[in-house]
């Protein structure tokens, strides 16, 4: 430490009145003298009676600068200077030539140290281990959403609503009666006397406008409700008795057919591109007269194949007046569509059993 | 619902529909919404032609040579009939020309001869599957070119799906009335050409509401007589094989009109014509020899003696008509369409009647196929004798009738072009009737459409003829929006689940008793499916984390992916008293190799945040609830004292039978469920924003010794009641070593951040850490 203290004041000391010696320094201003002595464990300053240790224990920089530094110790000589300007020129010549000097060995240092941050790299930057894994969308909850939100853009609200239900919100109160086909056990699966999980979103209606009117409130009313509905079917690779629907309702004094197929035609080239066509014929549910089915035609989809999508029709006066409406003065249209069967063909799916499956690997292609 | 329907039918019934070809009149019939499924064109009189066998030679015991003469040549051939006679037509198709099925006729070599082409099968022209022998057309020419042309003359045969609600369209006279209306074209008329003689006197008694209508004609003068080949072929090209000229003659009424009729053999009909309930376990033999036990729902037309037939369904053994038979009893009857159904299914016996019947074909079409099929038996035999339809109609169905003005229609419709000239040509060809005196027009409904009750109906009709695609499309928007800024929490959990490395599962709701007794799920309270689709398949979840576990074996069975993180948000159910309750779950599993337990816990920490859920605390779990979690490594979740769910390891136990990884050490997967419904709520729950404090935060790592049962979770709860300046206490570590143990205690270490607006005055929280250490 003592010859690295030494070698800082040579560096330091150049154009100054500093009388370089052996092992001591004179500093001369005017006729008077300060001598540093460099011992062998501390550098001792005289002045006259005036005397002072430096440890060198301090380090190279703390010996200048620190509390009890060279600098600190000298700046108190200034009271017996005769020549105050000298003196001070000289201290603050020097000081500046310290922190000059410091500052070059700190640039230095880190210099090297980035160099040697720079010179050694990674064994391998290319490769490691992946513990910030990354979850995957589901198919179904992919085309759900992406219908959500084609329809909230066009003014629908979101409801859901319960999958078990009453044999009178699944069927009745949407006109099924007692005697229709679609009431025999083995179209539905039963879990008590009038409770069944429900066969179609087409409930959610009926409970929608049920509460609507508890609650005092009346149409206009546009909704949305997907769900997951439950039937009987056997199951094979496009069967399952659980799969998801999305029924749509729309209930205000002023709506034709015309703003049905209006509304599916938008609906249809929001999902499928710009260029899609929409046939609707004419079909048969309980609950809507007219009651038709759409078929939609896109180059995206199966080579622009036509495809069966989705039932849809006027709201049946009868549907309005269980619920406490006037058909006289409400008119409504509703539609719902299979979200399975969409997935399937946008996604080139061929076996609906993969959706219940929840394979990763398949999961990792629904981005 | 499936029916079948030619082009040749079609176009008999209407006036010049063959101007429409096949293809054309297919895409009428599904724009008319009787979709056209598959469409089979036939028409082989081009390619194939009338020959007349020359000469014959046996080759074999099995082969025979011969030569065949057409307008174009002779032709040498080979055939296996064992009835080739000089003089016969064939229909002989050259080589190269197309047969049915797409195939072309090529020249083979057999037994030293070179065929020239191909006679004809039934098979060969599309007109019936399974039918490999030669057609043979007589040996008059001028009947043989009349056959020539039935058989091989243009005709397509139409798959159609048919709406359930249109028991008119299961009637070739149905379809062909919506095709005429739809093309502006007339029906050919037909008329009645016999004269009744006399009454029916055979006495009838209806012990049954489920019939509604009844008839009975009395037939005589009748002998044994050959189907006309247009007649078969129409059956055969339908879907029925042709039996005897009464079977057959009934058979094509049924898929003309769509009513079905029987004729009972008078022989063999004894005192009264009886229809009724059938006994509990009662036994006939139906026609096709099968015997069947019914039960008290089934409906009988029996004689004195014995059952006629299963009504609307088949014909009994004994009661059918034979070679022998001379004279008959017409029956054309209407039976309730719901009974009929339901013997039909429980039998397991589907014919074109009972299809029709259980479809609600009117009662109307009594009378429609009486006259018909009596036309038909007249110009057979026109010695018949043919007695008055004795009919018993007593509730005759209702009539309906209502008012609708044609603006209504356009309005509706949102179709202001459709003219009231257009609208009251559709009603009348319906065969409705319609005063259009007033303003609002009185429609009342043909009895044959059953299907138009009210207005709506007509609406549809009116559509339909008009062209759905003609209708003009607008856009509506709705008039009052619900103001629903904000996401479900639904979607805006997803993302931060996915986020953290959970993929989305969907799994089966449906679980067997062997996966609930797996995890000793509770018992008590399981929703039972009473129709259950399987055995595997017979109760309801009540949670989702067995069946993400499915997933995840099949994960690690079929995909080989040793770590697994999935999330559902789905419905589990159960039951309380007479009460189904169906709960929305969020749930997790991680099935991960290294520190599963510490990854889900981040996530439920995270979950827990982001659904801004307050003061959460936890309770270390009762084993009898949660049988399947690791007794100490799991723990109820409370939100403000409510219970929000469930985190916890797989039993070990269970782990061991779930045999997921070969590894021995493979740590237990962790699952977590919680009420959905809870964390929603607290999500929506607004919060007014907390002023970010300027001062900088003091931190105080904090070590205390705490009994060993109590969880860290309550602990930071507790400490952060103690002092409203601490704003965050995170966990750096915990420590137990063999005297702590004795000791039944663990040494928490946490770090706790003070904040205020204020400067905090560090020797105060000091010596709230010293009180704090002082109090555990």
């Amino acid at each position: 430490m003592k010859e690295q203290i030494k070698s800082f004041i040579n560096d330091t000391i150049q154009k100054l009145p500093v009388k370089k010696n052996e092992s001591s320094l004179e500093i001369t201003i005017k006729d008077k003298k300060i001598v540093l002595e460099f011992a062998e464990k501390e550098c001792i300053l005289t002045f006259g009676n005036y005397q002072k240790t430096i440890s060198y224990d301090l380090g190279a920089d703390k010996f200048f600068t620190a509390q009890k530094g060279l600098f600190k110790n000298l700046e108190p000589l200034m009271k017996d200077m005769e020549d105050k300007k000298a003196f001070g020129q000289m201290l603050s010549t020097w000081k500046n030539n310290v922190e000059l000097l410091l500052e070059e060995k700190e640039m230095a240092k880190r210099k090297e140290a980035l160099a040697q941050k720079l010179a050694i790299g990674y064994p391998e930057p290319s490769l490691g281990n992946n513990d910030l894994d990354v979850g995957y969308e589901h198919f179904l909850n992919k085309v759900r959403d992406e219908m959500l939100s084609v329809f909230r853009s066009m003014g629908y609200t979101l409801v859901e609503e319960r999958e078990l239900e009453d044999e009178y919100h699944n069927f009745e109160a949407l006109n099924i009666d007692a005697d229709h086909p679609a009431r025999e056990d083995q179209d539905s699966f039963y879990v008590g006397k009038n409770h069944l999980l429900r066969t179609h979103t087409s409930s959610s209606q009926i409970r929608t406008l049920e509460k609507m009117l508890k609650n005092g409130g009346e149409p206009p009313l546009a909704i949305v409700c997907p769900g997951v509905c439950y039937r009987r079917d056997a199951v094979d690779a496009t069967h399952f008795p659980i799969f998801r629907q999305m029924e749509g309702l729309v209930v205000d004094k002023h709506v034709s057919f015309a703003d049905l197929k209006g509304t599916l035609l938008e609906w249809a080239k929001a999902m499928f591109g710009s260029d899609t066509q929409i046939r609707l014929r004419p079909d048969y549910f309980p609950f809507t007269e007219p009651s038709g089915e759409l078929s939609v035609s896109s180059p995206n989809l199966l080579s622009g194949r036509w495809v069966e999508l989705l039932g849809c029709g006027m709201v049946h006066p009868q549907v309005f007046r269980n619920v406490g409406l006037d058909p006289d003065v409400w008119k409504g249209f509703a539609f719902g569509t299979g979200i399975e069967r969409i997935a399937m063909m946008r996604y080139g799916i061929k076996d609906i059993r993969s959706f219940v499956e929840n394979d990763l690997r398949f999961l990792k292609q629904s981005l | 619902m499936k029916m079948t329907v030619s082009y040749e039918w079609l176009c008999d019934l209407v006036q010049d529909l063959d101007k429409k070809s096949p293809e054309e009149l297919g895409l009428s019939l599904t724009a008319l919404g009787a979709e056209t499924e598959e469409i089979n064109i036939l028409n082989y009189g081009t390619t194939t032609e009338l020959g007349e066998i020359i000469s014959i030679k046996e080759i074999d015991d099995k082969l025979s040579s011969l030569s065949v003469k057409t307008n174009s040549g002779t032709y040498a051939l080979i055939s296996n009939s064992k009835v080739l006679e000089i003089g016969e037509h064939v229909i002989y198709a050259p080589i190269g020309s197309k047969i049915f099925g797409d195939i072309i006729v090529s020249s083979r070599e057999m037994a030293g001869i070179k065929t020239e082409g191909l006679l004809l099968a039934l098979e060969n022209l599309g007109i019936e599957a399974k039918s490999a022998d030669i057609v043979f057309l007589g040996k008059d020419k001028k009947i043989a070119q009349d056959l020539f042309k039935t058989y091989c003359g243009q005709d397509a045969i139409y798959t159609l799906e048919v709406p359930g609600n249109r028991a008119d369209w299961l009637s070739v006279r149905g379809l062909a009335l919506s095709l005429a209306i739809y093309h502006k074209l007339n029906l050919n008329k037909k008329t009645q050409v016999f004269k009744a003689q006399g009454t029916c006197s055979f006495p009838i008694k209806i012990e049954s509401d489920r019939c509604f209508r009844y008839s009975l004609t009395h037939i005589k003068g009748l002998g044994l007589s050959l189907t006309p080949a247009q007649m078969q072929k129409r059956l055969y090209l339908l879907g029925m094989r042709p039996i005897n000229y009464f079977v057959d003659i009934s058979n094509i009424i049924m898929l003309e009109i769509g009513q079905a009729t029987h004729a009972f053999d008078l022989k063999k009909v004894q005192g009264s014509i009886i229809v009724r309930q059938a006994k509990e376990g009662e036994k006939m033999v139906l026609l096709d020899e099968s015997e069947i036990t019914l039960s008290a729902n089934d409906l009988l037309i029996c004689d004195e003696k014995k059952i006629l037939a299963l009504a609307g369904i088949m014909g009994s053994l004994d009661s059918g008509v034979d070679e022998s038979t001379t004279e008959i009893y017409l029956e054309s009857a209407s039976f309730s369409g719901v009974w009929v159904r339901r013997s039909s299914k429980r039998l397991g016996i589907k014919t074109e009647s009972s299809l029709r019947f259980e479809k609600n074909i009117t009662p109307e079409l009594v009378e429609l196929a009486h006259e018909a099929i009596c036309s038909a038996i007249h110009t057979q035999y026109p010695n018949a004798q043919i007695s008055e339809m004795v009919d018993i109609y007593p509730h005759p169905s209702e009539k309906y009738s209502f008012e609708v003005s044609p603006e209504d229609i356009r309005v509706y419709l949102g179709a202001p072009d459709i003219s009231n000239d257009f609208i009251q040509d559709v009603i009348v060809k319906l065969g409705c009737t319609c005063d259009i005196s007033k303003e609002k027009w009185l429609v009342s409904p043909s009895g044959e459409r059953r299907d138009l009750r009210i207005k709506e109906d007509i609406m549809e009709e009116v559509a339909r003829f008009y062209g759905y695609d003609n209708i003009p499309s607008s856009s509506y928007r709705p008039s009052k929006v619900q103001l629903n800024p904000e996401k479900s929490f639904d979607e805006k959990i997803r993302p931060l689940l996915r986020g953290m490395g959970l993929s989305e599962a969907m799994t089966i709701v449906f679980r067997s008793v062997e996966q609930k007794n797996f995890y000793n799920l509770d018992k008590e309270n399981v929703v039972a499916i009473l129709n259950p689709l399987n055995s595997e398949w017979t109760e309801l979840r009540s949670h989702l984390f067995d069946g993400i576990m499915e997933s995840v074996k099949i994960n690690m069975s079929k995909a080989f992916e040793k770590n697994v993180a999935l999330s559902e948000i789905g419905s589990v159910f159960s039951k309380e008293g007479e009460e189904f309750i169906e709960e929305k779950l969020l749930a997790f599993v991680i099935a991960h190799e290294t520190s599963p337990y510490e990854k889900a816990l981040n996530i439920l920490n995270n979950i827990l945040q982001y659904a801004k859920v307050p003061n959460t605390s936890a309770k270390r779990i009762d084993s009898n609830d949660y049988p399947y979690l690791h007794p100490l490594n799991a723990f109820e979740i409370m939100a403000d004292g409510e219970k929000l769910g469930v985190f916890g390891e797989i039993h070990p136990a269970l782990l061991e039978k779930l045999d997921l990884s070969d590894k021995k050490d493979f740590p237990s997967p962790v699952v977590c469920e919680l009420s959905f419904k809870i964390l929603e709520k607290y999500s929506m729950v607004a919060h007014s924003l907390q002023k970010l404090n300027e001062l900088p935060p003091i931190f105080r790592d904090l070590t205390l010794s705490v009994p060993h049962d109590l969880l860290g979770i309550n602990l930071i709860a507790d400490l952060k009641a103690k002092n409203e300046l601490i704003k965050d206490i995170e966990f750096m570590s915990v420590f137990q070593n063999e005297k702590l143990k004795e000791m039944n205690k663990k040494n928490i270490t946490l770090k706790l951040r003070f904040e205020s607006e204020e400067a905090i005055n560090a020797q105060e929280i000091d010596q709230f850490i010293k009180n704090l250490i002082a109090s555990y």
